[in-house]
């Protein structure tokens, strides 16, 4: 997963298992640290996705008008 | 003039053509409603005192319809060949009647109700976080604009495919119907369709209460969130839709998730994690010092252990040291002993041999021949008898100091 491409609800699960395995009692040293930086860094990006990125409207007018005509002319 | 004749047919074709060129809008009362084969409908329109039969196909009047509703029907009309009987072919009807519409709206709803169209159980939920959905709406609308607004207000990163319909008017059942059939044969997989329009009138929202429109709802391959009109208004469409929305707003409301409340749940994450990691690190500390403090009271223990045997030990070697002396008191006791009874043994041998000494010395030859006696010695021996002599035997008189030689004479 790049920063560019991240999906919010991939991403959001992926940060939830993080906080599961974390809440392992049994979880070695080294891997807790790797998963904190991760889990850090994961919510870090999912927040600014939710800052910078827009939401894409496309028309999907003429495609769809040619599907119109056709169903017009069923009708 | 001589008017020439025609065949039945003829005549018939004839004022057909005429017929057919005319296009009559009538408004009448609906009488004798009825559907052939699931095909074709029978009705007949009238007034005070007249009356025209209508036909037409299934497809083209969805409105539900029942003695006695006030309609309003375009149409051709024409003569039936075979049986002779004039009527109006039927292309659009629409009901003009006061509550008739309600009255549509009560016999469809009940209609599809019956078929199971409003069930729970068909109901599909909506993904969490979309990422692709579908719009039909009118691009002209306040629907349209107020559900990009809020969801841009929202939510992030989501592409929103429009298809723009008409809402209202002839059209818009086709066009909303073809809107659908067009995303079931999509290749794209969307999340949710969204079927939108702002509030109106019944007569406004009339394509949402059609029969077409709302199974065209049904048959949709994505989950459908339906949000017609204000807060008051409910469709058909809506009752048919998986989910149903009070107004366009509330369709963006819940199709995605509010991103504010998104945030603070990643920065409730964030700080749940960071606590983790913190526990985590405190729970290993408290490990390390509880195992120094275990190995420190291991020592300590082995350090008492050591101690306990040193005392021991020392207790051990006192005794011994006392045992030895009491040992080797008894020893020098035992020599003691043993000394005092060799010597007190060596006094009384001594003893001993001065009494065999002294007895020996009595017995001594020599100590005797001292007192005076002398030892005869004759040719075969000390003389002990005087018979063991005859005249003239040479003897050995043995003294104190020495030997006398003599001869026996008698």
């Amino acid at each position: 997963m790049t920063k560019k491409n991240i999906e919010y609800g991939d991403g959001l699960a992926k940060l939830e298992k993080i906080v599961d395995s974390l809440e392992d009692n049994e979880l070695e040293l080294d891997k807790m640290v790797s998963l904190v930086e991760e889990g850090l860094e994961l919510a870090e990006q999912l927040k600014k996705h939710l800052e910078s990125a827009e939401n894409k409207v496309q028309k999907l007018k003429q495609k769809y008008q040619l599907d119109k005509g056709d169903a017009n002319e069923m009708v | 003039m001589e008017i020439p004749a025609m065949t039945v047919t003829e005549c018939l074709n004839a004022l057909n053509d005429v017929l057919y060129t005319q296009v009559v809008v009538v408004e009448g009362e609906v009488n004798s409603y009825n559907v052939s084969q699931g095909k074709w409908v029978f009705f007949s329109l009238r007034d005070e005192e007249s009356k025209i039969e209508c036909f037409a196909v299934l497809y083209k009047i969805s409105t539900p319809l029942e003695a006695g509703m006030k309609v309003r029907v375009v149409g051709v009309p024409g003569i039936h060949k075979r049986s002779g009987k004039f009527s109006l072919t039927i292309n659009s009807l629409e009901l003009i009647g006061e509550g008739d519409l309600q009255k549509a709206f009560e016999l469809l709803k009940n209609k599809l109700d019956a078929e199971g169209l409003f069930s729970l159980e068909r109901k599909r939920s909506i993904a969490k976080y979309p990422k692709q959905v579908a719009l039909i709406a009118s691009t002209t609308s306040a629907a349209y604009t107020d559900f990009l607004r809020i969801l841009e207000n929202r939510w992030s990163g989501l592409v929103i495919d429009v298809l723009d319909v008409s809402v209202q008017g002839e059209k818009a059942i086709d066009e909303i119907e073809a809107a659908f059939n067009y995303l079931n044969e999509s290749v794209v997989q969307y999340d949710a369709v969204v079927l939108t329009r702002g509030g109106g009138s019944l007569e406004d929202l009339h394509a949402f209460n059609d029969e077409r429109v709302a199974r065209a709802v049904a048959r949709s391959r994505f989950p459908v969130v339906c949000g017609i009109g204000h807060e008051r208004d409910i469709s058909i469409s809506d009752f048919v839709a998986d989910i149903r929305a009070s107004t366009p707003s509330n369709a963006a409301e819940i199709l995605a998730p509010d991103k504010l409340e998104e945030q603070k749940k990643l920065d409730f994450i964030r700080q749940n994690i960071f606590t983790l990691g913190q526990q985590k690190l405190n729970s290993e500390q408290h490990k390390i010092k509880y195992a120094i403090k275990s190995l420190v009271a291991a020592a300590d223990a082995q350090r008492d252990l050591l101690f306990a045997l040193q005392r021991r030990l020392a207790m051990f070697a006192n005794k011994c040291e006392y045992e030895i002396i009491d040992h080797a008191k008894s020893v020098t006791v035992l020599i003691n002993r043993v000394a005092r009874t060799s010597r007190d043994k060596l006094i009384a041998q001594h003893r001993h041999l001065l009494n065999l000494k002294e007895k020996l010395g009595l017995q001594n030859p020599k100590q005797i021949l001292g007192k005076g006696y002398s030892i005869v010695r004759g040719q075969h021996g000390v003389i002990k008898s005087v018979s063991s002599v005859a005249a003239g035997e040479p003897l050995q008189i043995m003294v104190s100091d020495g030997n006398i030689d003599a001869v026996v004479t008698d």
